[in-house]
């Protein structure tokens, strides 16, 4: 009896200790933000909490272009204390009808109407102050909803016919919740790309701070646009360890995507911080200051300058990531894909190895991904005339990258030739592959198509010289 | 209390032969309907060997009964029976076993050849797809519509992944392959397990009896991330299926310029061109 009872503790006590290490998930501070003067760290990890708050506790920061899903309307009737009728409807992809049922906890906006000049940055003015509810729950059929004041306690609703609804969604908490399942043990909490299974991988899972994507179809310098990353999502990168998650429904998959955005500004707004405070407040000053001094100069930074940082940063991540939803910034072909024929694809090859494109000094002669600028020592990426201490390629990451086999035919971002178009167009970015929109002309580009997708079906006798 | 260890021992046969007569009607651990003619065949296999392990618990546990039931009015005085070394018993337990794994054996022979023997295959299947597992997806390769699936890719070839669609009612036929580590293709309601093995191509065929999506799964643990290997079999008519090469086939040729073709146009589309021979 004395041995079971003491398996049942071992096997007690050993549960208890599995459960205690999953703990809640935090999101952790880049190592460029660990290397500054203490405050200033602290600093920027408030920031960071005012703007983002934590995973378990998602702030919004309206400046932000992200979809959180909400819905809207204008009150019909006020029948009851705290019941309206109001019918809602959604305003992006995120909110769909099927999950106004789901609706209860969110908090509800009512601005009154009348004198519509709103005031900028969406601040009414004092007197039509916006009342914060929440929704008890919303009846479809009778277009009822139900709120309790902002503390959950029944409250009367004051409001009037025409007054303005807006109900904020819970899209962003949705995403969340989906990429804790499927993509944190890579991508990491705070999309770092260093997850528990990160280490083991290579290439690395993509870290997102840097607001860098790859596989865009946005013109050079702008950001991923929603439809790429949902591509990347549903279809996976071939030759890498993304999988692809054609099965979970568009709206989960839109759901991420945002999250994932969210995040990638999260981690621009702490590298945009760290640049304005690393010159001045590196902790390495305190190597020959007083930490008084610093501390002194510090609060005084933080009480005028930083505040005017952190706004202007939100607006930089405001139309840098609004940008990719234009359809002007969105490569478009001008003219029809070229027909693939051996003529198209002898000027492609031509124009593959001129001096023109130097296609070859990365991908080699035959499109091996062998050219000789994978053995020289070259410059690091962004910072021309910094020599690598090795040799190869390295991208915006850090890490060194190989130039694509084009002999396998695996193409990560992407197989259809308007795929191929736009990485010849705008380049890959964070990359050494750059972009030749502007010194190519649509038809050389399709050329260049034709002969790229036709390299896996080259005779080898051809392709050896 | 001396009947308590018989009855104990006969309870349990009592039991389970309960609970097997019951368990298909209240839906238990019985695998459901098989989705494909095969599976019928491979569930009867199932269930015959289900038959002749119960026959064998049933009789096992009523033998114990029978000699535990006698032991109980063994009079003290009376010598035991020994039965250790009996030439007789031995010969019994080791051919009465040896001739029902005979017997399944042969008997399952047919639906073996059927399901893995090429020359047992049916008459005109075609390779329809190339399935290749890797880690942690299924990426699949189709011919061009109209045109035989061939060894290597081909320029024209089409791809997806996690994403099989089949034409039902008729038998079909993939080829599997692996590009890193072994894999398991397996979809359940069509009772089909195939190892993909790295280094070899595997044709597996199967065949639908009704339109619908069935799960797929990877039957081999192959990593961290082996439950993400979720795909579908997705089984839809003729013209359907037609229809999402050719929305496929566009798809892939898109040039960001033309416009792209819903697949319900390119459904209009085929069924004009076939006088819808082949639709339901």
């Amino acid at each position: 009896m004395k041995f079971s009872d003491t398996i049942v503790c071992a096997v007690a006590l050993l549960s208890i200790a599995g459960c205690s290490s999953n703990s809640v998930p935090q999101f952790e501070t880049s190592q460029d933000t660990e290397k500054l003067f203490q405050p200033a760290r602290d600093a920027v990890e408030s920031e960071l909490h005012a703007a983002f708050g934590t995973p378990d506790q998602l702030v919004v920061w309206p400046e932000l272009p992200v979809d959180f899903g909400n819905f809207g309307g204008s009150i019909e009737k006020v029948t009851t204390q705290g019941t309206v009728v109001v019918p809602l409807s959604g305003q992006s992809p995120l909110a769909t009808a099927d999950r106004l049922p789901e609706l209860s906890g969110a908090a509800v906006l009512v601005a009154p109407s009348g004198g519509d000049e709103t005031a900028e940055d969406g601040q009414a003015p004092a007197e039509k102050a916006v009342a914060v509810y929440r929704v008890a729950h919303y009846e479809p059929e009778s277009k009822s909803l139900h709120v309790v004041g902002d503390d959950g306690q029944p409250t009367q609703i004051s409001a009037t016919e025409g007054d303005g609804i807006q109900i904020i969604g819970d899209g962003l908490q949705k995403g969340r919740n989906l990429y804790l399942r499927h993509c944190v043990h890579c991508h990491g909490v705070s999309g770092d790309g260093d997850g528990p299974t990160a280490p083991y991988l290579k290439p690395r899972p993509r870290d997102y701070r840097k607001g860098l994507f790859k596989f865009t179809s946005t013109k050079p310098g702008i950001r991923a646009s929603r439809d790429d990353l949902f591509r990347i999502v549903k279809l996976g990168v071939p030759g890498t360890y993304m999988p692809s998650f054609m099965l979970l429904p568009d709206d989960e998959v839109s759901a991420i995507v945002e999250y994932v955005r969210w995040l990638s500004m999260r981690g621009e707004l702490e590298s945009k911080l760290v640049v304005q405070l690393s010159l001045d407040f590196s902790s390495t000053r305190l190597e020959d200051e007083s930490f008084a001094d610093v501390s002194a100069e510090f609060d005084e930074f933080r009480g005028s300058d930083l505040p005017d940082i952190v706004s202007s940063a939100g607006e930089e991540l405001s139309v840098d990531w609004s940008a990719p939803e234009d359809p002007e910034n969105v490569v478009t072909p001008k003219e029809e894909r070229v027909a693939s024929s051996e003529e198209s694809i002898a000027r492609g090859r031509k124009l593959f190895l001129s001096e023109k494109t130097k296609c070859y000094s990365c991908h080699g002669e035959t499109g091996a991904g062998n050219g000789t600028a994978t053995e020289t020592i070259n410059d690091l990426p962004g910072q021309p005339g910094v020599k690598a201490e090795e040799p190869g390629l390295f991208d915006s990451w850090g890490q060194i990258i190989k130039p694509r086999n084009l002999q396998r035919g695996l193409f990560r971002g992407g197989r259809r030739p308007v795929d191929i178009y736009r990485r010849i167009h705008s380049g890959i970015k964070g990359t050494p592959m750059q972009a030749f929109g502007n010194n190519l002309s649509d038809q050389d580009i399709w050329d260049l198509v034709n002969f790229v997708l036709n390299v896996p079906f080259e005779k080898k006798t051809q392709a050896s010289h | 209390m001396n009947k308590f260890w018989p009855l104990f021992f006969c309870f349990w046969p009592v039991v389970a032969i309960v609970v097997f007569w019951i368990s298909p009607a209240m839906n238990w651990w019985f695998p459901g309907m098989a989705m494909s003619p095969l599976g019928e065949q491979i569930d009867n296999l199932f269930y015959m060997i289900l038959l002749v392990v119960g026959i064998v618990f049933v009789g096992t546990h009523i033998a114990l009964g029978y000699v535990l039931f006698r032991g109980v009015d063994h009079a003290d005085d009376k010598k035991s029976w020994f039965s250790h070394g009996s030439h007789k018993l031995e010969v019994l337990w080791s051919v009465a076993p040896a001739g029902i794994l005979l017997f399944i054996s042969l008997y399952q022979l047919e639906v073996w050849m059927r399901y893995r023997v090429k020359s047992h295959f049916p008459d005109d299947v075609q390779p329809i797809a190339e399935v290749t597992a890797r880690q942690f997806e299924w990426r699949i390769r189709y011919p061009a519509p109209g045109k035989p699936l061939m060894p290597t890719p081909q320029p024209d070839d089409l791809y997806t992944v996690n994403d099989l669609h089949v034409p039902f009612g008729r038998p079909v036929l993939i080829r599997l392959r692996s590009m890193d580590v072994q894999h398991s293709f397996f979809v359940p309601e069509l009772r089909v397990k195939q190892d993909a093995v790295p280094g070899t191509v595997i044709p597996v065929w199967f065949e639908t009896i009704d339109e619908g999506d069935y799960d797929l799964t990877c039957a081999e643990l192959c990593g961290w991330g082996h439950y993400k290997m979720r795909g579908r079999v997705l089984a839809e008519r003729e013209l359907e299926y037609q229809a999402y090469l050719k929305t496929l086939q566009a798809e892939q040729g898109y040039d960001g310029v033309q416009e792209l073709k819903s697949t319900g146009a390119q459904i209009a589309e085929y069924s004009q061109g076939t006088d819808n021979k082949t639709g339901h």
